[in-house]
């Protein structure tokens, strides 16, 4: 009920589309874009969804309900990115994210991502790449809403291949950011060499939300159902 | 627990909007600029102003980490680059890069772009340590009020949490769930109680956080915002110099001045167009100035 | 300010169909300070939640009836109005405050009215000078303690000037100094402010001396409304139902005392108007039967801690030098302040934390040569919140989850547990649907399945009211009497006189005193039940409830005796 009313309006796909468009033209080479400084531009673009998202959700009437649940789930993420690497040297951050996503939809998945990563880095340290952890975890639970509304009821598989493939999309943007500040010239070379370089990350990022998602997904998702009526 | 800690100095008692200015101006002058002497220019400002606040060491834990990124980009530069011409090493073929060049150009790239990358870090360093994430956050009350309390919200149930998942591990070792020996897989399996419970109860503790914000009244009215930084002179000074150090900086880069072209030969180094680069260095240079005066002669915190 | 008056009140939850009210009429007069008793389940938290307007505005649910503050409808009050009429704290402060420091969690409430700066200014400074948080204002408030932070979650609701003060159970997360603090700066409310104080609060000894007025709920309605009066009034104490009676004067009404004292002092001079000519020194003697037991104690030592220091990595120094043997059978009461060491020395008998210096044997092995989860086969850990044990959707299976963790051979004895505990009929529910009381059993059993030889409990008394905790302590005597060993750490001196053998006191981390409960708790003036300072002098060795009866029906008969010899 929440995802159908608040969530799947069209211009919400309209702005990611934009945002991607506007990044992949950023870098790809002989467009009018092209000339300009493309780390500035990336990272405002970036910015922009954020703040899009972050917009979307001051013009809503926001219930304490929703501030405190948005609130614990960001910190539950946030807390076990520090917290479980010590036992399973993994982070289930993101598959808290998305399976937020999933039960309460895009609006909030976005906001859970986004406010953990910065919350996160507030204990952890901020840096450059504070602003596309944002909008990387922001975009993990938006995808997974988006899952929702294509199913029926739950399923594992399904949520799980996602889970790792979003594992792939966070480490991939990240990387996006790595070869347009730092590299030159930018070509497919230079852009093969980067993602090649952490291909070991990204699979390992991957397979934990694929492990973390086939070990938590049916806890989290009943009682996350169950807590949604009090919403 | 929070990486921010209260120090007695010049830096950390500017009014929050001041910190962000100067932090946000040096950031993107840093993504503007890519001649090495700018950049070299923004990086000694900023060392120099974390000096002052007394968080060189954790700086130098910063730095630490961006030496591996700083040779990752040197590496990854020199090895793929192709535009430069002054080849000062040719090698064999190699399957997928092509045969192996490394340039005087691509080298200078992937330092200068070094210094960049030195420069955004210790930023965001200074960032990091001297700027109270509470101030920051409510200065943009005003414009996102529900998000920045989400956001408030999260960092306050953060050191909660924290504990929530010590204690509640200990106790679930103590049931015989075992989390620190076994393999990897059963050890990733033992913590579904902790995360189970963590959930539950923070879902719990939710509902009740909730309705205490309700039953004061939250959402009853249009909010309107507790402030208690004061403005003092010292803020206004710094908001000027940092304001046109911003202006010199866009100057330089509009005359072209801050642009540095490696390709296909290192550009020669003109000094006229370096004068940007000094003024720039110093403006920035001038919260540290203050800092050293003000611990030199205490009359002149009375004063600014 | 404001009278209350409320009409035919009856409440549905959402998706109930028993009403959690029924038919409430009741009227609170501006400036009376009411103290409301009931048994979890009985409607005294929705009763606050309808006069606050969180009910049904919050919860939503149903609601029939009305409710007037002076002559408007709380219904018809807009709650921006409301807010500012009536206020409410509640149980735990973690859940309460949201913000990162102390002086934005006052000015929390006064944002949301929109009140201009520097009003806001004003009362966030008034409000912290007169609850003493000034010197705190500047601090996170992670870094408070509890008693502190309750303090602001009630600062943050007193700023918005409400004439009405609802409090559901503010102390009961509290330890005794900081529950004291609490009421006392209530108490002041209500005497220099006037205003009205509507409060929940299981243990009456803390707080009935300053009520006007008692209410007992139950089932949703209320069963006895009693009028305190002026507050040395104690009539009312003898209509009162007795499973609401605070310790002493149930003591006097179970020994068949018609006058009920409440305080200490007004039970000693309760004793010496029959004793009058009582020579000094001279004692009742009520002594049971049976002598006390002297000479080698057979028992077996069960845990040997021999010099025993722990130093935490960042804090330093928080156990020096402990030397405590624990033997089979042994109930020990572990006493002392907030940091005293108690709850680290409780971590280093079960193993979570493995001594710095010295050693801890734990059945003849030696605690750094084990793991936890061997440990956790001989020895028993209850924490102080059940919720940290309960994630699974049945109490069976929470149960099933020890004995398959610990690898336990399924013999029955669950099935005895089970009974033993009285969690027969929710064998199927989930445990997070239960109350507080039936949460920490279904937890207790959960550690109980392994048949450890050592429980040991961290203040299994918060939140719990009189009867819950007759029944735990009821529980863990029969336990200890099965040969379990039981050590528990708590700051409820009646509770350890009352169930407990051995007391253990603590200060700074060391061991001050080892000893019966009657050596130590007897003569100690702060670490005495409230028994033992009634008899302190006028009869030894009187400190549980059963002594206590005793030696007053010994009074009553040596009264009697006399007159018939006068005769």
């Amino acid at each position: 009920m929440i995802k159908n009313s608040i969530i799947f309006r069209s211009r919400y796909v309209l702005s990611i589309l934009i945002v991607f468009v506007l990044l992949a033209a950023t870098i790809i080479p002989e467009n009018p874009l092209y000339n300009l400084n493309w780390t500035l531009l990336s990272t405002v673009i970036v910015f922009m969804g954020i703040m899009a998202f972050f917009w979307q959700f001051e013009k809503q009437q926001v219930s304490s309900k929703m501030i405190a649940l948005i609130a614990t789930m960001s910190s539950l993420a946030a807390v076990s990115r520090i917290a479980f690497s010590a036992i399973v040297s993994l982070q289930p951050a993101t598959f808290i994210i998305m399976i937020t996503g999933y039960v309460f939809g895009a609006q909030i998945g976005f906001m859970v991502g986004a406010i953990a990563a910065l919350v996160s880095n507030f204990f952890l340290g901020q840096g450059p790449w504070t602003p596309w952890q944002m909008f990387c975890w922001g975009m993990c639970g938006v995808f997974a809403s988006i899952l929702s509304l294509k199913e029926e009821e739950f399923r594992l598989i399904s949520f799980t291949v996602l889970a790792g493939l979003c594992g792939l999309f966070y480490g991939w943007v990240i990387n996006i950011w790595h070869w347009a500040a730092f590299m030159y010239p930018l070509n497919a070379k230079t852009f093969l060499a980067v993602y090649a370089s952490s291909i070991v990350f990204d699979g390992i990022h991957a397979v934990g939300n694929v492990v973390f998602s086939i070990l938590f997904a049916g806890t989290f998702y009943r009682i996350l159902c169950r807590f949604r009526k009090y919403v | 627990m929070l990486t921010y800690q209260f120090k007695d100095n010049f830096i950390f008692k500017l009014h929050p909007f001041t910190q962000m200015t100067f932090i946000g101006i040096v950031f993107i002058l840093s993504l503007i600029f890519s001649h090495p002497v700018y950049l070299l220019g923004l990086l000694i400002s900023v060392w120099a102003v974390i000096a002052a606040a007394g968080n060189l060491s954790e700086w130098k834990g910063y730095m630490k980490f961006c030496i591996i990124m700083v040779l990752f980009i040197v590496v990854i530069n020199a090895l793929f680059a192709r535009a430069g011409t002054t080849i000062i090493y040719s090698g064999p073929e190699i399957p997928v890069i092509g045969s192996l060049e490394i340039s005087v150009e691509a080298l200078a790239y992937g330092l200068g772009m070094s210094i960049r990358l030195l420069v955004i870090i210790s930023i965001f360093c200074l960032y990091t340590y001297a700027v109270n994430p509470d101030k920051a956050l409510r200065l943009f009350s005003r414009l996102g009020g529900k998000s920045v309390l989400a956001i408030t919200l999260s960092v306050r149930l953060f050191p909660l949490m924290m504990k929530d998942f010590q204690r509640i591990s200990e106790i679930q070792r103590c049931r015989g769930v075992k989390l620190v020996t076994g393999s990897w897989w059963k050890r990733a399996r033992n913590s579904i109680p902790i995360i189970s419970i963590m959930l539950l109860s923070g879902l719990e503790r939710s509902l009740q956080l909730a309705e205490s914000m309700y039953a004061r009244g939250y959402g009853s009215s249009p909010r309107s915002y507790y402030d208690k930084d004061l403005w003092r002179p010292r803020d206004y000074f710094i908001l000027i110099v940092t304001a046109i150090a911003l202006v010199i900086g866009i100057w330089s880069a509009v005359m072209g001045w801050s642009a540095f072209s490696y390709y296909p030969v290192l550009e020669h180094i003109n000094p006229l167009e370096l004068i940007g680069a000094g003024i720039i260095a110093i403006t920035l240079l001038v919260p540290a100035i203050l800092n050293w005066g003000w611990m030199k002669w205490p009359i002149l915190k009375s004063r600014i | 300010m404001a009278d209350i008056k409320i009409q035919d009140l009856t409440y549905y939850y959402p998706e109930t169909n028993k009403p959690a009210l029924k038919k409430i009429n009741l009227e609170i007069i501006e400036g009376q300070f009411v103290i409301i008793v009931g048994n979890s389940g009985s409607g005294k938290s929705t009763l606050l939640r309808t006069i606050s307007g969180l009910a049904p505005g919050f919860y939503n649910g149903t609601l029939m009836g009305k409710i007037f503050l002076d002559d408007a409808e709380t219904a018809q009050l807009s709650r921006y109005e409301l807010v500012q009429e009536v206020g409410i704290v509640f149980q735990n402060p973690e859940s309460q405050l949201v913000m990162m420091n102390v002086e934005q969690e006052i000015a929390f409430g006064l944002e949301n009215l929109g009140l201009p700066y520097k009003l806001m200014k004003r009362r966030v400074m008034e409000m912290s000078s007169s609850l003493g948080l000034s010197a705190h204002l500047d601090s996170y408030v992670a870094e408070l303690s509890g008693g502190q932070k309750q303090k602001v979650a009630l600062a943050g609701v007193l700023a918005m000037h409400p004439g009405i003060l609802l409090l559901d159970e503010p102390t009961s997360q509290l330890d005794p100094v900081a529950a004291e603090e609490l009421l006392n700066i209530i108490r002041r409310l209500n005497e220099d402010n006037g205003t009205t104080i509507i409060m929940i609060e299981q243990r009456l000894e803390r707080c009935c001396h300053l009520a006007d007025r008692i209410l007992v709920m139950e089932n949703g309605g209320i069963s006895a409304d009693l009028k305190a009066g002026t507050r040395a009034n104690r009539l009312w104490l003898q209509k009162a139902p007795a499973a609401y009676l605070p310790p002493l004067p149930r003591l006097f009404a179970s020994a068949g005392y018609e006058e009920l004292p409440l305080t200490v002092k007004q039970g000693r001079q309760l004793i010496k108007s029959y004793i009058p000519d009582r020579k000094a020194g001279s004692k009742i003697n009520w002594y049971p039967d049976e002598p006390p037991v002297s000479g080698v104690d057979p028992r077996k030592d069960l845990v040997d801690i021999r010099n025993l220091w722990f130093s935490y990595p960042n804090t330093g120094e928080a156990l020096k030098n402990i030397n405590l043997k624990i033997r089979e059978g042994d109930f020990i009461a572990v006493l002392g302040e907030n940091g005293a060491g108690k709850t680290t020395l409780l971590k280093n008998i079960n193993g979570l934390l493995k001594p710095s210096r010295g050693s801890i044997q734990v059945a003849g092995k030696d605690t750094r040569e084990l793991t936890i989860e061997e440990m956790a086969l001989s020895v028993a850990y209850l924490s102080q919140d059940p919720n940290d044990y309960l994630f699974l959707p049945s109490v069976r299976e929470e149960i099933d989850f020890t004995i398959k963790n610990l690898k336990l051979s399924e013999d029955g004895y669950s099935e005895e547990i089970i009974r033993d505990l009285k969690l027969d009929g929710y064998i199927q529910c989930n445990p997070r649907d239960l109350s507080a009381g039936e949460r920490q059993r279904v937890a207790l059993a959960s550690v109980l399945v392994s048949k450890p030889r050592l429980l040991l409990l961290d203040e299994p008394t918060r939140g719990l009211d009189y009867q819950l905790k007759e029944q735990l302590g009821k529980l863990l005597q029969e336990i200890n009497q099965q040969g379990t060993a039981v050590m528990m750490v708590t700051h409820d001196v009646d509770f350890a006189a009352e169930y407990a053998q051995d007391i253990c006191l603590m200060f700074d981390g060391g061991v001050i005193e080892r000893g019966s409960k009657y050596e130590v708790l007897q003569h100690s003036t702060f670490y005495s039940p409230q028994i033992g300072k009634l008899f302190n002098n006028i009869a030894d060795d009187a400190i549980t409830v059963d002594e206590g009866v005793k030696v007053l029906l010994e009074l009553t008969r040596s009264i009697n005796n006399e007159k018939v010899s006068a005769l």
